[in-house]
């Protein structure tokens, strides 16, 4: 990041104290011309060179030492993002070898005219500005020039489509609101996701109230409940829930009801319409000793519901028709150790086909999890501190055990695992071992399963590589392994299945590196599965792969990836070989005027395998006729296509498919901030 | 001599008018299959139906071989029916035996499994009766409950979602997204299938679009499993709409390929997208001049930031601004002077691109300054 920019003239109006300078080193500062001009500290010319690699920077509370880059005896900072309007502080330090440091020199300044700031929450996604609207639209008028396809499966030739979103907030006092959507365009109804040419897709509307004594939240749209446990969980859907909770978060209650399919469209806005598709339930917590945050708390929810239809990106059963259920979590962490102690149980009521012949089937669950630091103060190991973390958890979920809330969690288990993790350094390791049983009901006509896994895994980071390795770049390893054994453990008598009993082992290797201009990164994973009972096959299979990108210029950029397999049915001899090939090229041929993309895709199966070879290609260019300007629309005119051929082998009865077209579209961008 | 002749040409005639074929044998396999206590089950079962014609010369027997219903039999008594009417057409020639194949699944309703879990171990068969309406025979195979063996991967239920948990998606161009699929099965085996992406040169028209990655992973489990798949991060340097479809090997066809659309678009507004994966330190650290934080790499990233903010007022602190090609650093006591003894915090790393925008967030995590 070495740029040498000359000092710009005042755009806008500036206070600058400068607090004189004290210490050993005679420094003076330049204060930014405006929130995105550098900001420069100029040092004696005679300053010793090994006190210079000592000095360190600070703005506005964040060490910016590492991107500093020297001009002359300047020390210069180019601001990634925009500076906030108001008061700023810059310091300069001489870090000492004991770790210690020195003030050298502090200097404050203002901005006006910069940007908003913007809140640092990350939990909600919402940036908490006053007031904020914002908008990103793309809306593209298309014509299929030419084409070779089934016309009667594709949507007709000219065609609107587009897409966009809207995010806008308010603030007044103690209330704040925000929403979030997006929506979809598509003229040819018998191909728009939700048969309306337009119409909305997922969104979040959130209104909160923060009082001097409670807090209050009404959530509308798509979101979770926040609760985890066996009976609510991963539960993000679209439905309503309002939450009444004090400040001190030390007691909570919430009421949710949600629709139990993926949704999109205006036409079920809350997700409510049908009682017979929906959730809704009671959640309530109490920390009843203490406030503090790691204080002992207890957690309580219910729900019933009904199940519908699958929703977008579901295929499969529906696993739970129709449903109730309560459960309670009790959970305390230890400042001593980090510990941190759980307990939840659950009973669910379940009806596998709605009103149906099956009856209605009971089920619970429940488990019990401890997990902390084995070290307060971890030991220094080469330098680096070493945090050791271990665990078990135990639980058992019955073999009726569904629930409506967590579709498709994994019932009839009883498994206990034990777990540790090392953070040292930059290397991160964890090593888990869990044994497992079914047949959790104890049915007497049903065998018993035992499973016992071993996982391990490895990540470690290296710092960028200098001198006689500076062609290492930054490289980063990591390594994964599993084993898996399986085997009957008890059979009823007179039983007319299969025995069990095989091993499942894995293992790959990954890493990469980081360079100025480009990265690579590469994995190779074996895997292998044996059946002892010889009922099924044995398996093994071979995976590499490498992936690389390049910077060519501030224009151009390709990247491209290989990838090889092999898998091996070892029973019946039969090897399948898939090889994969892509390439992609983006660059901006003319600036601001004309883009081109291309990607090339090839995939070749060849050994005992009958899918056809695949090739495909496709690309873009794109003339921007009309620039975007502060709110006003881009209009870019398209020529884009593809071209795909599957290639048939002579052992199968897929015939060659060569499906081809090519489009001219009128693209029309609009983006719309406030900020 | 000619009443004889009469006799034995009428004897003749009607000897042969008599001839027949008859199904004289049902097999089916597998002889043993499993179904599960709960849910319904599917059961693909292979009829091998032996068929014979008792007369030769050059007569030909066509005959259709059908079967009205599979029957549960628990204990010898039919408790239930299942699957529907199958029949197929065959032709013999004379004094010809042979073997015909029928293929069905079966689906097992949670009522009849109930019935089923609650038998006696060993008693429970489905059987068919198949006919040529000159005969028929019956055959069965026994039906156990719990898993099937392993190595017959029973899919139950897909369900796709982006990796910010959404179904729908609009994102900007360049950010990054992946798409999970969470796979619930029984038994164990090999899951088969394919990533594919149908990009915006073909969205608006037709084809296949092109193959992102090809999965082959091993599933275990004793009793019901649960899994997520994830894909290749997804493609988004082209504006429009994009269709990311999981395509399924399923050999008992319990599952179809479940699809998302998210669409791309140019925007101006900064929202980060990616996922900063952190390496280390743990969650709740105690933080040193000997602490090291270091994450995998974020393509496009041109800087990484460590924030650390307040518990209370959620406002920063202190952090650590480095340059793109680090994936490491530790805090100096520069950046360490900000924390108080005994308290908590919170942190995360923030990616910007070369545009100056947040392009990744790690997630929110704690530390102890002691």
């Amino acid at each position: 990041m070495r740029k040498s920019v000359p000092v710009m003239g005042l755009l806008m109006l500036i206070g600058l104290m400068i607090k004189p300078a004290y210490a050993e080193i005679q420094a003076n500062f330049t204060p930014p011309a405006t929130a995105t001009s550098n900001l420069r500290i100029d040092l004696p010319d005679d300053m010793d060179f090994l006190v210079l690699t000592k000095l360190g920077v600070e703005l506005d509370g964040i060490d910016i030492t590492s991107v500093l880059s020297l001009d002359g005896m300047d020390f210069v900072y180019t601001p990634l993002e925009p500076l906030s309007n108001g008061p700023h502080e810059l310091r300069l330090v001489k870090l000492e070898d004991d770790g210690s440091y020195i003030e050298e020199a502090s200097w404050s300044f203002d901005i006006t005219g910069g940007a908003q700031v913007a809140s640092t929450d990350t939990t909600s996604e919402a940036d908490a500005l006053e007031n904020y609207l914002r908008t990103d639209n793309l809306v593209e008028l298309s014509y299929r020039a030419f084409q070779h396809l089934d016309e009667s499966s594709s949507p007709k030739r000219t065609i609107v489509s587009g897409g966009g979103d809207l995010a806008t907030g308010i603030r007044s006092g103690k209330w704040d609101a925000n929403f979030r959507g997006n929506y979809l365009l598509q003229s040819d109804k018998n191909f728009a996701q939700t048969e309306n040419v337009f119409d909305l897709g997922e969104y979040n509307l959130d209104v909160n109230y923060s009082g001097d004594t409670a807090n209050t939240s009404l959530k509308l749209g798509h979101h979770d409940t926040g609760l985890s446990s066996h009976l609510i969980s991963d539960f993000y859907q679209r439905g309503l829930s309002v939450k009444v909770g004090s400040t001190n978060s030390r007691i909570e209650a919430q009421g949710f009801a949600f629709n139990p399919d993926a949704l999109a469209g205006a036409d079920n806005v809350t997700g409510l319409n049908d009682k017979s598709e929906r959730v809704q339930g009671l959640s309530a917590s109490i920390k009843p000793f203490s406030s503090d945050y790691n204080a002992f708390k207890i957690t309580t929810m219910l729900y019933e519901g009904k199940g519908g239809e699958d929703g977008i990106g579901t295929s499969g059963e529906d696993i739970v028709t129709e449903g109730a259920g309560w459960g309670a979590v009790a959970e305390k962490s230890f400042e001593t150790l980090s510990a941190n102690l759980r307990f939840e149980y659950n009973e669910t009521k379940f009806d596998q086909d709605g009103d149906l012949a099956a009856e209605e089937q009971d089920g619970d669950a429940w488990s019990i999890g401890y997990d902390a630091r084995l070290f307060e103060d971890g030991p220094i190991w080469l330098g680096d501190t070493a945090d050791i973390t271990w665990g078990f958890d135990h639980e058992e979920i019955s073999t009726y055990f569904e629930s409506l809330a967590n579709q498709g969690a994994a019932s009839d288990r009883k498994a206990t695992n034990l777990f540790s993790n090392l953070y040292w350094g930059a290397v991160s390791s964890n090593l888990r071992a869990s044994y497992e049983t079914n047949n959790v009901d104890g049915l007497h006509n049903m065998p018993t399963d035992e499973l016992v896994t071993v996982e391990a895994g490895l990540s470690y980071g290296f710092e960028e590589q200098k001198d006689d390795l500076a062609w290492l770049g930054t490289p980063y390893v990591t390594m994964t392994a599993f084993v898996a054994d399986m085997s009957r453990k008890e059979t009823p008598d007179n039983y007319t299945g299969a025995d069990t009993n095989n091993n499942t082992e894995s293992i790959s290797f990954g890493g990469g590196s980081n360079y100025d201009e480009w990265y690579w990164s590469s994995d190779y994973s074996y895997q292998q599965f044996e059946d002892y009972t010889n009922t099924s096959s044995d398996t093994v299979n071979h995976l590499l792969a490498w992936n690389a990108g390049w910077s060519v210029s501030s224009s151009w950029e390709v990247t491209g990836g290989v990838e090889v397999s092999n898998f091996r049915n070892e029973t019946t001899n039969n090897n399948f070989y898939d090889t994969a090939f892509r390439f992609g090229s983006q660059s901006e041929l003319i600036q601001d005027q004309l883009d081109l993309n291309l990607d090339y895709n090839l995939n070749l199966a060849s050994g005992s395998d009958d899918r056809p070879d695949e090739y495909y290609i496709s690309g873009e260019l794109e003339w921007n006729l009309i620039q975007s300007q502060a709110n006003r629309p881009e209009v870019s005119f398209v020529t884009k296509g593809s071209m795909e051929d599957k290639i048939g082998k002579s052992s199968s009865t897929t015939t060659d498919e060569k499906v081809y077209q090519v489009f001219l579209q009128l693209r029309i961008k609009q983006s719309y901030s406030d900020d | 001599m000619t009443k004889y002749l009469a006799i034995l040409s009428a004897f003749l005639f009607f000897a042969q008018s008599q001839a027949f074929a008859t199904v004289t044998n049902v097999s089916a396999s597998p002889s043993v299959a499993n179904v599960s206590v709960k849910g319904s089950s599917k059961i693909t079962v292979t009829w091998t139906v032996t068929r014979f014609f008792d007369v030769a010369g050059g007569n030909v027997a066509t005959e259709n071989i059908t079967s009205s219903n599979a029957n549960l039999v628990i204990n010898g008594t039919t408790v239930g029916t299942l699957g529907g009417t199958l029949s197929q057409s065959t032709t013999l020639a004379g004094n010809e035996t042979r073997n015909f194949t029928i293929r069905e699944t079966l689906t097992v309703s949670p009522t009849l499994a109930a019935q089923i879990v609650n038998a006696a171990t060993g008693t429970v068969s489905i059987s068919r009766n198949f006919t040529d309406n000159r005969g028929g025979t019956s055959g069965s195979f026994n039906v156990a409950v719990g898993n099937a063996p392993a190595g017959e991967l029973s899919l139950r239920r897909i369900e796709l979602k982006f990796s910010n948990n959404s179904h729908t998606a609009v994102i900007r161009k360049d950010d990054q997204l992946r798409a999970v699929a969470k796979v619930n099965f029984r038994s164990s085996g090999l899951f088969r299938g394919e990533w594919r992406l149908v990009d915006p040169s073909g969205s608006l028209g037709g084809g296949n679009g092109r193959l992102l990655k090809t999965i082959r992973q091993q599933f275990v489990s004793t009793g019901d499993g649960s899994t997520q798949i994830v894909s290749p991060p997804l493609p988004s340097d082209v504006n429009g709409l994009h269709r990311v479809i999981l395509v399924i090997d399923d050999t008992d066809d319990s599952v179809s390929a479940p699809e998302l659309r998210y669409f791309v678009l140019e925007s101006v507004n900064n929202k980060a997208s990616a996922k900063v994966e952190m390496i280390s330190p743990a969650d709740q650290a105690r933080i040193s001049q000997d602490t090291v934080f270091s994450w995998k790499p974020i393509r496009g990233a041109e800087a990484y930031q460590l924030e650390i903010l307040s518990v209370e007022n959620n406002q920063r602190v202190s952090g650590k601004l480095v340059p793109g090609k680090d994936i490491r650093m530790n805090l100096s006591s520069l950046s360490l002077d900000h924390l108080e003894s005994g308290k908590r915090y919170h942190w995360y790393i923030r990616a910007f691109g070369k545009e100056g925008n947040v392009i990744g967030l790690s997630e929110k995590q704690t530390l102890f300054m002691p």
